[in-house]
């Protein structure tokens, strides 16, 4: 076994029996095994249909499933027939199927894919969730053709989604990925993308697999980690994302931890450049868009404003310690309105969220906790939005994410100012 | 006159001022010893404080993660305000021996004999304390945080009663390294523990039968509707 890997033997004895490949396509699963078969079939036909002259790899690997994914993974039969208007293959794609180590959690898995991506020697690569419902072959075409074709390092997904889904990327990380990081990606968390084999090898020997990029955080690093370098990124439009239904033991609060706990970090790592960035570009994008039936979102407005309310007047004493005083004071002034009529100024959230990544630069608590007082403040933005979106068409709801993301620019120097404060 | 004349009552006075007045330079070195100690700890303590805070104390403990560790502890004065305030109380400490030593050599030597051989203990206890009041303090807003955020009724007196709970733990280990009232403070830690626990199980099992109901009620259809929530976050 080679010195600093992260495979299990079963990973390394297949990759010694498959040799090299030209693409790889990596699928992280845990629990999958209801929607599973159909992620792989759609890659396969894929994989067949738009790239038939060259050796391809279907990587599974999963963290310990009990519901038999690993073995759907490897019996499902390829759609390659003339159904999909595919000629005869010459060769089908290759599975492997393994464990990872480390831990448990969706970066773990792309660790390893990583690296068996390095050792297979792909040109391309791409992961998509277990868990989708929506995914065709022509996914894997947009996700591998602009790294294959078009000499890009990174693929962001662009998605059709309903305007309630997706909360924490429209009010936080696209925000922030456009004002700090100078790129309008606007799915940096999508979690289907597509990158070059420079670029896995480059994921792989950073050293944050013991850090929220191991969970839930790996898909918003791996982004920010593109941008950062100066990788060539772009985006490609694949249409609506259904996932099965929502996993009823994730945790809302752990997610956000997560997420905002890798992002922010980020800042912190590329501090210089992300409080100097001025403004921001647009990101070349792929496919051809098109208009998408999306199924509703329920959404329940009395609980979210409710523990709005409650993290205001329980966590009063940490607040106080790092949000600044006139956004404290705003905080508390929305206490008291009626959930189905509850607002949030832009300006305010903007300074809310700045004050959390000044305070986690800060270190004025641990930055777990500061992240944990997060979950109320989020759940009122949330909420807020419901409200305020609740009339609009999809092109309203993009002007008004681009109007909110347009504030976190220009509200860069109170971000700055928080920064260098001194306590 | 009288009473002057009367030796049975003078000559104990007599003994009483003479001593009175042998008495009163020592008592009045003692008097200005204590008050120009006091004086010097908290001109000390300014000193201390402003001169630290010039050379950017404050700051470097700040890079070192020193302060960090101060205000996760719970502790919001800066470290040179806190350097400040344990030179004020030392040389507090000092001059109230020094004032004895005034009084009696022996004394001072027994106070001080006392002092020495008890301080490994004293500053064990010291050490369990600040470590307790920093686990608590962490402690309780870990459950806090949990607590809100998973919209547990009652989110701060839990935290509170986990708080007082292990701030009652440290305390009582703090008393057995001193070497007393180690065994008031077991008993107190089993009635808090034992008896807190029983006392709510029963105010909540019987008393409050209605309102355990109730505040199932209330859980499950939380439940219910988070169950309805179907917003994807990410």
């Amino acid at each position: 076994m080679r010195s600093g890997t992260v495979l299990l033997p079963e990973a390394e004895a297949r990759l010694e029996s498959i040799g090299r490949a030209d693409v790889m396509v990596g699928i992280p699963s845990f629990n999958n095994a209801r929607t599973i078969g159909h992620v792989v079939r759609a890659v396969g036909a894929g994989l067949v249909k738009y790239f038939p002259g060259l050796t391809a790899v279907i990587v599974n690997s999963d963290g310990g499933s009990r519901d038999g994914t690993p073995d759907i993974v490897q019996g499902v039969g390829l759609d390659v027939g003339r159904g999909l208007l595919i000629a005869s293959p010459d060769r089908l794609p290759v599975r492997l199927v393994t464990g990872y180590k480390g831990i448990p959690g969706k970066g773990s898995a792309f660790r390893t894919m990583f690296e068996i991506a390095e050792r297979l020697g792909a040109r391309a690569c791409a992961v998509v969730d277990a868990d989708l419902r929506s995914i065709t072959p022509e996914w894997v075409q947009l996700l591998l053709a602009p790294v294959l074709h078009e000499g890009f390092d990174y693929v962001c997904p662009l998605y059709s989604r309903h305007k309630y889904d997706g909360t924490i990327t429209n009010s936080i990380v696209y925000p922030l990925v456009r004002s700090c990081f100078g790129r309008r990606v606007r799915q940096p968390i999508g979690g289907d993308f597509g990158f070059s084999g420079r670029l896995a090898a480059h994921y792989r020997t950073q050293d944050v697999w013991e850090s929220d990029v191991a969970r839930y955080g790996i898909d918003i690093w791996m982004t920010t980690t593109a941008l950062a370098g100066d990788f060539k990124v772009c985006q490609a439009y694949l249409g609506a994302k259904i996932h099965d239904a929502k996993d009823p033991g994730s945790d809302l609060t752990a997610m956000l931890v997560q997420v905002a706990g890798a992002l922010f970090g980020q800042i912190e790592a590329h501090d210089k450049r992300c409080l100097e960035q001025d403004g921001s570009e647009h990101v070349p994008e792929f496919g051809f868009r098109f208009d998408v039936g999306l199924e509703p979102v329920p959404v329940n407005l009395r609980r979210m404003v409710d523990t709005f309310e409650r993290g205001l007047r329980e966590f009063d004493s940490i607040y106080a310690g790092f949000l600044h005083p006139e956004t404290k004071a705003g905080l508390t002034a929305l206490a008291g309105q009626s959930p189905e009529e509850f607002t949030m100024p832009p300006d305010l959230w903007v300074r809310t969220v700045y004050d959390f990544v000044a305070a986690t630069h800060h270190r004025t608590l641990p930055v777990e906790h500061v992240l944990r007082t997060l979950t109320p403040l989020y759940l009122g933005r949330t909420a807020a939005w419901v409200v305020q979106a609740s009339p609009f068409g999809a092109v309203e709801v993009e002007a008004e994410i681009d109007a909110l993301s347009a504030r976190f620019e220009a509200c860069k120097p109170y971000l700055r100012e928080r920064w260098r404060e001194r306590k | 006159m009288i009473l002057l004349q009367n030796p049975s009552i003078w000559e104990p006075l007599q003994r009483f001022l003479h001593r009175a007045a042998a008495l009163f330079p020592v008592m009045l070195a003692v008097v200005v010893v204590i008050v120009a100690g006091v004086l010097l700890a908290w001109l000390l303590d300014w000193f201390v404080r402003t001169t630290l805070r010039l050379v950017g104390f404050d700051r470097m403990t700040h890079r070192q993660h020193v302060s960090d560790a101060l205000r996760r502890a719970g502790l919001a004065r800066a470290p040179s305000a806190l350097t400040g305030y344990v030179v004020r109380w030392l040389v507090v400490v000092f001059t109230l021996i020094a004032a004895l030593s005034i009084l009696s050599a022996e004394a001072t030597d027994t106070v001080v004999g006392a002092l020495v051989s008890y301080l490994p203990r004293l500053a064990a206890a010291l050490l369990i304390l600040v470590m307790g009041y920093a686990v608590s303090a962490f402690i309780a807003r870990s459950v806090l945080l949990w607590a809100v955020n998973a919209r547990v009724r009652g989110a701060r007196w839990l935290a509170r009663g986990c708080q007082l709970l292990m701030a009652v733990f440290f305390g009582a280990l703090a008393l057995e390294n001193l070497g007393f009232g180690r065994d008031v403070s077991l008993v107190v830690l089993a009635i808090l523990l034992g008896g807190g626990v029983l006392a709510l199980a029963l105010a909540y099992g019987l008393a409050g039968r209605d309102l355990a109901r109730e505040s199932l009620e209330t859980m499950l259809e939380e439940a219910r509707d988070e169950d309805r929530d179907g917003l994807s976050h990410l």
